[in-house]
């Protein structure tokens, strides 16, 4: 079920948008949030629940739409799916997509956000949820921290992946050595729905 | 001289015998080529020919690339692009490597399907004839435009249109297949389409929803004749009573598309068919249902023109505004467009 976003997504989202360094766009998005459909009937049991507690745990996915007829039609008309999807907000947390990442890349230039840059054979097998060495980076950002989630970069800045830093600092660059493990990539997801449809004259 | 014209009666004769036994047809199919197909010997042989290396198309996705910057990134892979009428569709010859154009050798490229571009959603795999139908939607960047798109798995078109409209307005797209709903999802995502609201639903209940449009496409499902060489078992897995099948439910489909368009909005239809029953025939019906007054056929730029008589039966003489493309002719899948306005 489509709905407005909620007060504390909202501040989940907006921290979010602060820390990946693109808090402005967050003003000019016009965003509305999912609930799993399966789980609709016991996750307002548990919302009811968890209000009374002053918690507010519901699994959410987040949408971009475009405009805001787009968001007033999907809250009027609760449609299949709208918009881009971004990410997900769970246990109070959001967790971007590559979709989020993109936005990221595209909206702060200065690369000033977790990011890894890496030699073209290995992104090619990055591209394939392979995770990565740490020889493999030749750019990072100064201030990556253990266990923090970086966007994964090939030499033209395309957005080829997410990934979860095993080390902080220029520990990411030992050799021979996994420091990130890919958590997304762009072509896992391509592979299960390859070719599906590709004979239909599309 | 062409058996075409050596053989006027086409019904049964022993020449359409001949044809579909050579080709691999039913008999049925290529007695009715005979009757509306330009040089239908030259389709079966082209067909024949190109069978398993189709001419290949790609359209690149301008919201994430623009077309030159794609077409450098190609190029330098080793691709051969060639430029086609539409700015943003390059027609891709793997049978060639860029670097020896000359070769007759097959190039040990990826696939184009397999490419980092291709998974970025810098491009989509989409043939020209496709292309083509959205274009003549003539949909300008407004923040206003409001697009129907009646049948939009797996999302070539829709995310075409988006493109068209720089992901400004809305697109609302009608897939009434629940399990086709995920790969439209997958590649509208993947081209990065944010302005489209998907709804499981018939394009026949778009009416339902309570929205007017300024463009409505109409790609019906169809016999899907026209795409014979991709997919060789569509010359005899079908038979006439598909066809029907098909046709009864575009004119519903057409029909429903009409009532949906704004005053002045614009309606493409088309299909991958060759067959007259599923494309002018279903086009007259609804300029018979009606009237001159309420709407009225554009002119398709490119393509051979369409039937304005089949089967002993007069069609609408604007019928010959629609356009007919076909695989030995213009080099795409066998397809049919018609651009209608809605006058009030």
């Amino acid at each position: 079920m489509f709905e407005i976003l909620p007060p504390s997504a909202e501040t989940i989202l907006k921290r979010a948008f602060n820390n990946w360094g693109i808090f402005s766009l967050y003003e000019k998005m016009d965003i509305v949030v999912k609930s799993p459909k399966n789980k609709e009937s016991s996750q307002i049991e548990k919302t009811s629940l968890e209000n009374l507690l002053g918690k507010n745990n519901r699994d959410l996915q987040v949408h971009v739409c475009s405009n805001s007829l787009q968001k007033e039609l999907t809250i009027k008309l609760q449609p299949a799916h709208s918009g881009i999807i971004i990410g997900q907000i769970k246990n109070k947390k959001f967790l971007p997509n590559l979709n989020f990442a993109e936005l990221v890349v595209k909206h702060n230039p200065f690369l000033n956000y977790p990011y890894v840059i890496l030699e073209d054979k290995s992104a090619s097998l990055v591209i394939y949820g392979r995770d990565i060495m740490g020889n493999a980076i030749i750019s990072f950002f100064k201030g990556i921290k253990e266990n923090q989630t970086v966007i994964i970069l090939n030499q033209n800045k395309d957005v080829i992946g997410m990934g979860k830093s095993r080390f902080g600092d220029n520990l990411i660059t030992q050799r021979d050595k996994i420091t990130i493990d890919t958590v997304q990539d762009i072509g896992t997801h391509y592979l299960k729905e390859e070719n599906k449809y590709a004979l239909h004259g599309d | 001289m062409s058996y075409d014209i050596e053989y006027p009666n086409f019904s049964h004769s022993e020449y359409s015998r001949k044809l579909a036994e050579k080709y691999g047809y039913n008999d049925w199919m290529i007695s009715r080529f005979l009757k509306f197909i330009p040089n239908t010997k030259l389709l079966l042989e082209y067909v024949e020919k190109n069978k398993s290396s189709h001419a290949e198309y790609i359209r690149a996705n301008n919201l994430k690339i623009d077309s030159i910057s794609l077409k450098k990134r190609l190029v330098e892979k080793g691709y051969l692009l060639k430029d086609t009428i539409l700015k943003e569709v390059f027609k891709i010859d793997m049978t060639r490597n860029v670097n020896n154009p000359n070769s007759d050798k097959k190039t040990n490229l990826t696939t184009i399907g397999s490419t980092l571009e291709y998974l970025k959603g810098y491009y989509y795999i989409q043939d020209l004839s496709s292309c083509i139908a959205v274009d003549e939607l003539e949909i300008n960047e407004k923040d206003s435009t409001t697009v129907l798109d009646m049948a939009a798995s797996p999302g070539g078109k829709t995310s075409f249109i988006a493109q068209k409209m720089n992901n400004k307005g809305n697109i609302i797209a009608c897939e009434p297949n629940r399990k086709r709903i995920p790969s439209l999802l997958f590649n509208l995502s993947r081209c990065g389409v944010k302005n489209t609201t998907i709804f499981n639903i018939s394009g026949e209940d778009a009416e339902k929803l309570g929205i007017k449009f300024d463009r409505v496409l109409l790609d019906a499902p169809c016999s899907c004749e026209g795409i014979i060489t991709k997919d060789e078992t569509r010359k005899k897995s079908r038979d006439l009573k598909d066809i029907e099948i098909c046709s009864i439910k575009q004119k519903k489909l057409i029909q429903s598309a009409f009532q949906v368009l704004k005053p002045n909005g614009k309606m493409v239809y088309c299909t991958c068919s060759f067959a007259p029953e599923e494309n002018e025939m279903v086009v007259d019906e609804l300029m018979r249902n009606n009237g001159d007054n309420d709407l009225e056929l554009e002119p398709v730029k490119y393509g051979n023109d369409g039937l304005t008589e089949y089967d002993n039966r007069q069609f609408d003489k604007d019928l010959r505004y629609t356009k007919r493309l076909y695989p030995h002719i213009h080099h795409t899948n066998g397809f049919f467009i018609a651009k209608l306005r809605k006058k009030k």
